[in-house]
């Protein structure tokens, strides 16, 4: 997971965290576009981050090492990092992050997928695989704007 | 004229009659009515200036550009509740859903008994409301355009004999592009940057984007001028000064920076009641999974209602459906299980609750802290009634052919069968439960005829410092249970009226809703 690129927010190693999370936090399903997560973890880093508040920029940061760190223990049956997990189980402990008992870490979740979520459904083509084709709609709004003006 | 970052190139100085702080339904209304009434008026707004051209059907670019905090604007407490706000020219408005109510009736008579409003009467306000729509085309949503989630919702309700129907809106030939809250991309919802903003621009005032008022001046009692920074909005770091004298000044930053602001320039806080009794009309959204195509992004996203339980139960139900990169994040699940759904996500619908709650929370300015601290916590009997109205909308799905219900809760994600709703009802939910949004801050500037326990009397002036106004929903004094843009309009406009009484007392007397 060690890349050689430079970001605006994230060290590389919590880079490394969060591209080796983004597969097992949106999961794959038949219809969905392949995820590149260097791209989802550059968008979050370049475009979100970069322009969050600091107070959002160092809570987002903790969550990436807190997964790497702490919510194995919490979650797992038996402790090892994050990187060390295997696809199956990483799945499990975002599954039981996100029904946890403590609102506080539901939340957390919800926050930590939520940019991840924006990251990829916001691409354009995974989007249109969804059905939502933001061009199209675009277009048809100018098209309606113009027959106005 | 209306004036971005690019436009301002050395420090600005200005004098004028009115200063107004922030462009949303309460300041762009009072800037339209004062300089149309032939004062000078400047804007000072904290956001940026966007129009059409910049609303590309892009949720997320939308939320970067124009929500503040990008969107993570949050209360802390039980539960975490987020709260976006606008931070753009026409405020929250800008990236509403456009619906419109006036007050509810019984809303008002608790204001006239309880706060001592009794100024503020149905007459008056009803000549206001009608003015609003006329300029707003406030007109009722076409069925043609509503969508087929909003279409579902009301045929559900419609089979189990629940009152609804679609809402009003200010939006004019709107064609159900989808995206209200992210901008109108054909200029068909009149938000206050199409409407009032460039009215009151066209009639001389002067509007400042990218531009944040810092320090309300006070001379011998009296607010006398707004002084602050104009923003970089890629670096968000202050530059070149603007300094504003003026005869009167008005603060309509919103419920959660109007009371913060006050807060921070230790003013009109006598009876330290700046910044409590915070209210924000908490959401909880329940999802669907149909059979068939419902496309929620297509048509009107928030065009139908359900207002059978609104007296007594205090909800309203209402449409609430996002294009996908928002929609995913609020769906259950994780991974797999997650993907799964949103693969099916055409022909997933959404719609809300509103509570109009009896809980209240606070705005706080902390020293060492660089934005405001919201606390909020819903009581007992609110999440009591907010899991009879997600149990409400669940029904409802059910009854319009629903195969799967997701009420966003963690002990209950998922319901297959409307038999489900009763196990559903007897949880035993507190607030934390839920996963809530909330839209509407109120409350946090109260207005009241006390000055011991409101922060402005029924004209929204400071009881603490003359010729200093707050009007926005802050003055609300209690939650108002439907959307509130119509209310922050009208009680601006009254408001303008009387700070034209002020500034011209000669004039001949008009009367407001005209």
């Amino acid at each position: 997971m060690k890349s050689s690129r430079r970001y605006k927010v994230l060290s590389r190693y919590e880079a490394g965290i969060l591209a080796a999370a983004v597969p097992d936090v949106l999961g794959r399903a038949g219809t969905l576009p392949p995820i590149d997560e260097q791209k989802v973890v550059e968008w979050v880093d370049g475009h979100f981050l970069a322009e969050s508040p600091r107070d959002f920029r160092l809570l987002y940061r903790l969550l990436i090492l807190a997964l790497q760190f702490l919510f194995p223990l919490l979650f797992g049956s038996k402790y090892k990092i994050f990187l060390s997990l295997s696809s199956e189980e990483k799945q499990r402990l975002f599954e039981k992050w996100s029904q946890s008992r403590s609102y506080l870490l539901r939340n957390a979740f919800a926050l930590f997928r939520l940019v991840i979520c924006f990251a990829y459904y916001g691409q354009d083509e995974v989007a249109r695989a969804v059905g939502y084709d933001a061009g199209a709609k675009l277009e048809g709004a100018l098209k309606r704007q113009v027959v106005r003006d | 004229m209306i004036f971005s970052y690019r436009d301002i190139q050395s420090e600005v100085k200005a004098d004028c009659e009115v200063a107004v702080i922030g462009s949303g339904a309460g300041g762009a209304v009072i800037a339209k009515e004062l300089v149309e009434a032939g004062h000078s008026v400047v804007v000072l707004e904290e956001g940026g200036y966007f129009t059409r051209k910049d609303f590309r059907c892009r949720p997320v670019e939308s939320i970067l550009s124009m929500y503040r905090d990008r969107g993570q604007t949050f209360t802390l407490g039980q539960p975490i509740c987020i709260l976006p706000l606008g931070r753009t020219v026409g405020g929250t408005t800008t990236i509403n859903s456009g619906t419109c109510f006036r007050i509810p009736k019984k809303v008002l008579k608790d204001w006239q008994d309880n706060y001592g409003l009794s100024q503020l009467t149905q007459e008056e306000l009803g000549l206001i409301y009608e003015r609003i729509e006329k300029f707003l085309y406030v007109q009722e949503a076409d069925p043609q355009v509503v969508g087929a989630n909003n279409l579902k919702f009301k045929e559900g309700a419609d089979k189990l004999g629940y009152s609804a129907g679609f809402l009003h809106r200010n939006a004019k030939e709107c064609e159900g592009s989808g995206v209200c809250a992210f901008g109108c991309p054909t200029d068909s919802k009149q938000s206050m940057n199409i409407s009032y903003i460039p009215e009151a621009s066209k009639l001389g005032a002067a509007i400042y984007a990218d531009c944040r008022a810092e320090k309300i001046v006070v001379e011998n009692g009296m607010a006398s001028g707004v002084r602050g920074h104009f923003i970089d909005p890629a670096s968000r770091q202050k530059t070149r000064s603007i300094e504003v004298g003026a005869k009167v000044v008005v603060l309509a930053g919103g419920a959660i920076y109007s009371p913060y602001f006050l807060l921070l320039n230790k003013l009109a806080n006598s009876s330290g009641q700046v910044g409590k009794h915070l209210r924000i009309h908490p959401c909880a959204a329940v999802a669907a999974l149909f059979e068939e195509d419902i496309r929620c992004w297509d048509g009107i996203p928030q065009s139908a209602y359900v207002d059978e339980f609104f007296d007594r139960e205090g909800f309203m139900l209402e449409g609430a459906a996002t294009p996908p990169d928002v929609q995913s994040s609020t769906l259950p699940y994780a991974g797999n299980k997650h993907a799964e759904l949103m693969s099916q996500f055409p022909k997933i619908a959404l719609f809300a609750s509103m509570l109009s709650e009896t809980s209240e929370g606070s705005v706080k300015a902390l020293p060492f802290y660089p934005k405001p601290l919201m606390r909020y916590n819903l009581n007992q009997d609110d999440a009591r009634r907010l899991q009879l109205s997600v149990a409400y909308v669940a029904e409802v799905w059910f009854a319009a052919g629903a195969k799967r219900v997701y009420p966003m809760l963690a002990r209950m994600p998922e319901l297959t069968s409307p038999r489900q709703i009763e196990e559903l009802k007897r949880l035993k939910l507190r607030g934390n439960d839920f996963l809530i949004t909330a839209y509407h801050p109120m409350g946090t500037c109260r207005m009241g005829s006390d000055p011991a326990r409101s922060v402005v009397n029924s004209n929204c002036e400071s009881w603490d410092v003359k010729r200093l106004f707050v009007c926005d929903a802050s003055v609300f004094p209690t939650s108002l249970g439907v959307n509130p843009q119509m209310t922050v309009m009208a009680i601006a406009t009254r408001t303008a009226a009387y700070i034209d009484g002020i500034l011209t007392p000669n004039k001949p007397d008009k009367e407001v809703g005209k």
